[in-house]
Formats: C-alpha cells, structure tokens, sequence
C-alpha cells in the first residue's frame, strides 16, 4: 500500500486535469487493470428488489484506437465460480454462492467452465459515449448482447511508466431464458441487468 | 396481508391468492429464489404505495445490498466498497409516507471490495491481512476501531411521486453528523408464503455525498471527494 499511497499522492499532484479526454491516448492493446474492476449482475426479486452479485474473477483485453473508436474489440472471459453475494450468513454463504456457480439450473460451472463475450459491432453514438455489440457466450448458447460504454478517461499513474490506464464504465440487459437459463422465474426476473466500471492499462 | 381488491389484473390476483393459500411457514431458502413455481408472469411484483400494510418492518438482510462507489483515478472508473453487515428499521405509514421513519446502522467493519491476488504479497509493510481491512481500519478511510458504527435517522420524508419520494436524515459518520438526502423509489409489495401474510416491500435509494463533509479528504482529486452510496433491499413486516 506504501507504494499505492505516494503513487496516488502524486496523482493527485501531477493529475488534476485527467479527464474525459481521449487526446494522448495511446492507440494499443490494452489489458483489464484488475485491482481495478468490477462486474455484476443483477436481477429483480419478488418484482420488488435488486438482487445483485458479483463476478470477482474475470479478465479483458482491448485493442483501442482513439481516432477510431469503432474499431475497438473487445474479449472478456469471466470464471462462473467465482460469484459474491452479500448473504449474510457465513455457513450459507457459501453454500449460496456453490449453489449458484455449481448447479444445473444455475451457472452449471462444472459443464460450463467460463462465460466468454467477443465484440462484433462498436457504434459511436457521442463524444465519449459508444455501444459495443457483441456475442456472449453462456451454457453452451452464443447470444448478441449490446453494452452501453461510456469512456471516463485516460490517467497516467507514475507506477506504470508512460503506460496509458483508461477507464470505461458499461452496462446493458440480456434474458437468462435465452441461454436456457429459466429456473426461478416466479420469483426472479428473467432479464439480468449486467454493469461494469474499471480500468484498462496499456499492454507493455 | 396487503389489501388484494387494489388489484384488478387477473394474473396478478391468481399469483396473490396462490400465496395466500399456501400453507408452508418454512423459513427461506438461502436464496429465497427457490419460490414455489406459480402460474403467473415473471416479474411479480406489484402492489401500490397504499396496498402496504401500515407497520413496522425490519431490513430482510438476506435480500439487502448496499454500496458506495468513488470515482477512481481522477474519475476514469468507479471504485466500489460493498457493506456486508447492516441493518434497517422501517415504520411505513402507507396512509402517509411521508409519516414514515427509518433507520439505518451499518458496521463499517465488515466491507468488501473486488482486490484479486495477495495483498500482503504487494504490501508487506502494511498492518493489515486484507486491502478490505485496510479499507476499513485505516484512520484515513473507514476507521472503524474509532468509529464503530455509521447510521442514519430520517428526520423528513417528501413524496415526490406515485413511487418516489426524498428521505432526509441525519448521517453520522466518522463522528460528524450531517443531512443528507435519500432519492427513494418504492418496488412494491409481495408475499412470500414462508412469510405467512406478512408483507415484504421493496425499495431502491441511492444519494451522493461529500467525504470531505466527513472528514475524509484522503487522496482527493485522484479519488473523488463525490460518494455515490445505493441500496436496493426489501424490508420484512414485524411479526405481530
């Protein structure tokens, strides 16, 4: 943490200005910053509630060009067994959590081992703004979901050299049903909302 | 029990009166997602603001989340800290909302974020096991072995909407006191059978903050002073 907490002092010294620019970007490869991301899913309970988990194991990388947005792809893979709910009981906790990563009507890990998503389609629709279409890839059934992206901007923490760490948050909505993923749905809502927010830092 | 005659979709009423038969009390599932199958559409919730029955009711922790995100690296991401250890009192007028009162007490020791690989591995000199214990008992951050408890009491509630309404209260955190104002969205009612008529309501709430408001000013601009804190739960009906 020592290192963490002058490299973000700094930041704070050096970075003022660090916006939602995409000027200087470096047109690249870039891998998920990992301590720096988050991804969840989320579904309606009882029509009256969200009930949210998240994936705490999952990667990315994106090849990015600044003066072409549109022709970023986009690959993420995510480990079903890793899921955090905020169960509160310690002991069912974590039977929850097995339950949902290990059973057939859930996520069925032990058959379906990751959830993979590959983009196919990224659209500009504002300055920072953009959809990126792409294939998920769960159960077995490859669907087309397409994520909102917002660009939130570009750092450049000391720590890594010149390397460019760039943020982006995304959300979008897919149907469980339509992966053959149906149990529970009298209690639960068939649509699942997803989010991320995180950063990507610029391959070496 | 909420007030069924409100209700005049025919599917809505089947799935009401289904859980109202239902005999089983059993307590629920881990996920309370194991419902018993009904004939109805998904998405059940339904049920007005003045469907509710008027009472107190406790946070039902097992379908409770609540977050805080920062911007992170001057604002390019969001950084999120879940609570795991919170707990609620809601008395709901459902005659007059804006007569209601909560409140709220969270345990800022028990917090998780999302910190992959071995934290001590990166951080040998650190007094801490975990970056999330360092989250919470780092006197810049959480310090919770001085400030064991944050809470919240509303003191005023305005309906803005059908649905919708604004909870002021005060906020007590690292021993300062402030108002702060909850953007509340009512989810609607339901009733579970193994809740035996008691009625569980849903809601979402979300706010933004100043930490510098707080105290907390460490590493801002990098880390952002603005606080986003949400909070999608339901609440149980008190057993009579």
């Amino acid at each position: 943490m020592r290192k963490l907490a002058i490299g973000l002092s700094a930041l704070a010294l050096v970075l003022p200005a660090t916006g939602q620019s995409l000027e200087g970007v470096a047109a690249d490869i870039y891998e998920l910053e990992k301590t720096h991301a988050f991804l969840t899913w989320s579904v309606r309970h009882n029509g009256i509630s969200d009930y949210i988990v998240n994936f705490t194991d999952f990667d990315a990388t994106l090849d990015f060009d600044p003066a072409a947005p549109e022709n970023a792809a986009l690959e993420v893979t995510i480990n079903p067994t890793a899921l955090e709910t905020k169960y509160p009981f310690a002991e069912k906790k974590v039977e929850w959590e097995n339950e949902l990563a290990f059973d057939e009507k859930f996520f069925n890990a032990n058959v379906f081992p990751s959830i993979t998503f590959a983009s196919t389609d990224v659209t500009v629709t504002g300055d920072f703004t953009g959809t990126v279409t792409g294939d998920v890839t769960f159960l077995g059934v490859t669907q087309p979901v397409t994520l909102d992206v917002e660009y939130g901007g570009v750092a450049n923490p000391p720590w890594f050299g010149q390397r460019d760490v760039i943020g982006f948050t995304a959300s979008g909505t897919l149907n469980r049903s339509a992966f053959g993923l149906d149990a529970v749905m009298g209690s639960t809502s068939d649509e699942v909302t997803i989010t991320f927010s995180g950063e990507f830092l610029q391959a070496e | 029990m909420m007030k069924l005659l409100a209700h005049s979709s025919a599917a809505t009423l089947a799935l009401a009166l289904a859980a109202c038969g239902t005999a089983e009390t059993s307590e629920p599932a881990p996920s309370a997602s194991d419902a018993p199958a009904t004939e109805v559409e998904e998405n059940v919730g339904f049920g007005a603001v003045a469907d509710v029955e008027t009472a107190t009711y406790s946070l039902e922790r097992t379908h409770a989340f609540l977050y805080i995100e920062v911007g992170h690296g001057g604002g390019i991401s969001n950084y999120r800290v879940d609570f795991l250890d919170f707990d609620a009192d809601l008395a709901f007028d459902a005659a007059a909302p804006a007569e209601s009162q909560l409140s709220v007490t969270i345990n800022p020791a028990l917090v998780q974020t999302n910190y992959p690989g071995d934290y001590k591995a990166g951080h040998a000199d650190s007094p801490y096991e975990t970056w999330d214990e360092d989250i919470s008992r780092n006197e810049r951050w959480l310090n919770s072995d001085a400030f064991p408890e944050i809470s919240f009491t509303s003191t005023d509630i305005v309906r803005t909407g059908e649905d919708t309404g604004e909870v002021k209260g005060d906020l007590t955190f690292l021993g300062t006191t402030q108002n702060i104002t909850l953007d509340v969205s009512f989810g609607g009612v339901a009733n579970p059978p193994w809740f035996a008529g008691r009625d569980v309501i849903g809601f979402n709430a979300t706010t933004t903050l100043l930490r510098s408001d707080f105290g907390m000013s460490a590493l801002i601009p990098g880390i952002t002073d603005d606080v986003t804190v949400s909070f999608s739960g339901e609440f149980l009906q008190d057993e009579a």
